[in-house]
């Protein structure tokens, strides 16, 4: 089903950007759906108590996960007809989810923006690294993904979060300076793997080019509703490397002297590259991630930023 | 968000509502008591604010960045009102069930008639902590046996039962999927 997916054009340019042999570890994996991930919601549980209440109704999990989440392996029914997830206890994840919340690690009272909200499940993530205390804003363009976002941030019993209806270009009108920014920005996705009962939408190159003007747009909206120290970690679920090191490559053309890009302190993945791309850029691009979708997870992007100065 | 204050009749209506549910009798002082301000932020005043027809609990901070400018640093929607009359909300659930005196706990089986919309009819003898001291029509908090809150019913004395008459239930989550996800 993936070939019907991925159009030849993306596969070209994945051989040229990534080389062949990754290129058809990328096309086999991306066929493949991962088992469900659940995370439990720290505000109200532990992964133990979660893993122990949900075993006992015949639930099993395999051995071991990363960032202290639950890998189903055995659903006697399906898990959100289950009190645990009604009643907000758990988060259904894809892996990749929980890298940008860990990465911007936001003190307690700090203000946060989450500049691309719906459906929340990081805006969640986020709000629980927050403790519930400080004040997050949850914004989000598309009206009818808002009702998900609400449902989503209410039955997690997050109270610290503030939904805002509009596009995050038009987040500056807002005057409020922010401590940290997370922009999970609306991309292609071809990263994405199947899931189940659900099948993406093909994807064509023009997409790349459109997704990646409004990924450029907001982050230099972004960019200036930051405090100085401030930081902002940018992510998306696309393999394009215009969506990924050469936008933030050309971040930091624009902002010369401005940003300071941060390690990603997790050992999946590998370091953003150009070197197939262009012979000059920014040698900062080495502290991005790029993960593969061979890696456990979906294929994902991920740059740390600081505001050294305006 | 156009923040309105509340009527003085509009206090009594939520205090009434939430203290009925709570068992308790002054939601004012329970306003007042530190841990709820730990709850939503440390430092913070604690307000109840309208907006537009829902009812919120709200925390806000005087902030550092200019006069007269608050940034409200933390809500949880309580309900609604129609007409004049204060209707108690699922997002309220997990905070109220921290204040919550008089729970009433379901079996497994119960509770999953409950989040299935169900009401619950309790036989006298089933009800060894003595739901009998439950007045007819009052509002009560609904807990699974994990201690889970599960939602709100209104108790119904029938002939020879009681009737948990099921108002609003976590498995609105699930019945709303469609639009949730
Ligand atoms: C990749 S999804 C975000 C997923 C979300 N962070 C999560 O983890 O659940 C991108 C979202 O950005 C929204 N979006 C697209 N353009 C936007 C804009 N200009 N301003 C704000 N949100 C936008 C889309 O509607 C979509 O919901």
């Amino acid at each position: 089903m993936a070939e019907q997916i991925i159009s030849w054009e993306f596969k070209e340019r994945w051989v040229n950007f990534y080389g062949k042999k990754v290129t058809e570890r990328i096309l086999r994996e991306l066929k493949q759906s991962d088992p469900r991930i659940i995370a439990p919601n720290t505000l109200y549980t532990t992964r133990r108590q979660l893993q122990e209440s949900l075993e006992s109704q015949g639930f099993r999990f395999a051995p071991e996960t990363p960032f202290n989440c639950l890998t189903l392996e055995f659903e006697p029914f399906n898990i959100v007809a289950t009190s645990e997830y009604l009643s907000g206890l758990l988060t259904i994840q894809a892996l990749t989810s929980l890298i940008p919340p860990k990465c911007l690690n936001p003190s307690s009272e700090s203000v946060v923006a989450d500049l691309a909200a719906s459906p929340g499940i990081k805006t969640c993530l986020l709000a629980e690294v927050m403790e519930n205390t400080g004040t997050l804003f949850a914004i989000e363009k598309a009206k009818k993904r808002i009702p998900a976002l609400k449902s989503n941030i209410t039955r997690m019993g997050i109270y610290n979060t503030f939904i805002l209806n509009c596009d995050a270009r038009s987040f500056p009108g807002l005057n409020v300076k922010v401590d940290h920014i997370m922009l999970d920005a609306p991309c292609t996705g071809t990263g994405l793997k199947l899931k189940k009962n659900k099948r993406l939408e093909p994807r064509i190159l023009n997409d790349v080019t459109r997704q990646s003007v409004i990924q450029r747009e907001i982050l230099d909206e972004a960019w200036k509703q930051l405090k100085i120290d401030g930081t902002i970690v940018y992510s998306t679920c696309s393999l394009e490397p215009e969506e990924g090191e050469v936008q933030i490559n050309n971040f930091l053309a624009r902002h010369e002297k401005q940003v300071q890009v941060l390690p990603i302190n997790i050992n999946i993945g590998n370091p953003g590259n150009l070197t197939r791309w262009t012979k000059v850029y920014d040698s900062q691009i080495s502290n991005t991630r790029r993960i593969f979708p061979d890696q456990g997870m979906d294929g994902f992007f991920i740059a740390l930023m600081k505001k050294v100065r305006e | 968000m156009q923040i309105t204050k509340l009527t003085e009749e509009e206090i009594v209506a939520v205090s009434t509502v939430i203290n009925e549910i709570l068992k308790s009798d002054d939601f004012s002082q329970i306003l007042n008591t530190h841990s709820l301000i730990k709850i939503i932020n440390r430092r913070d005043e604690i307000y109840l604010i309208k907006n537009s027809d829902s009812l919120y609990l709200s925390s806000s901070r005087t902030s550092d960045r200019g006069k007269n400018c608050i940034i409200l640093t933390g809500k949880i929607k309580l309900g609604f009102f129609i007409r004049g009359k204060f209707k108690i909300g699922i997002e309220s659930l997990r905070f109220l069930a921290n204040y919550c005196q008089n729970p009433i706990f379901l079996s497994p089986r119960q509770a999953k008639r409950f989040i299935y919309s169900k009401d619950i009819n309790l036989r006298f003898d089933d009800t060894k902590k003595g739901l009998e001291k439950y007045s007819d029509g009052s509002m009560v908090l609904v807990f699974n046996k994990k201690r889970i809150p599960i939602g709100y019913a209104k108790i119904l004395h029938k002939q020879d039962y009681l009737q948990l008459k099921n108002i609003i239930d976590i498995g609105i989550y699930l019945r709303s999927e469609k639009t949730a996800f």
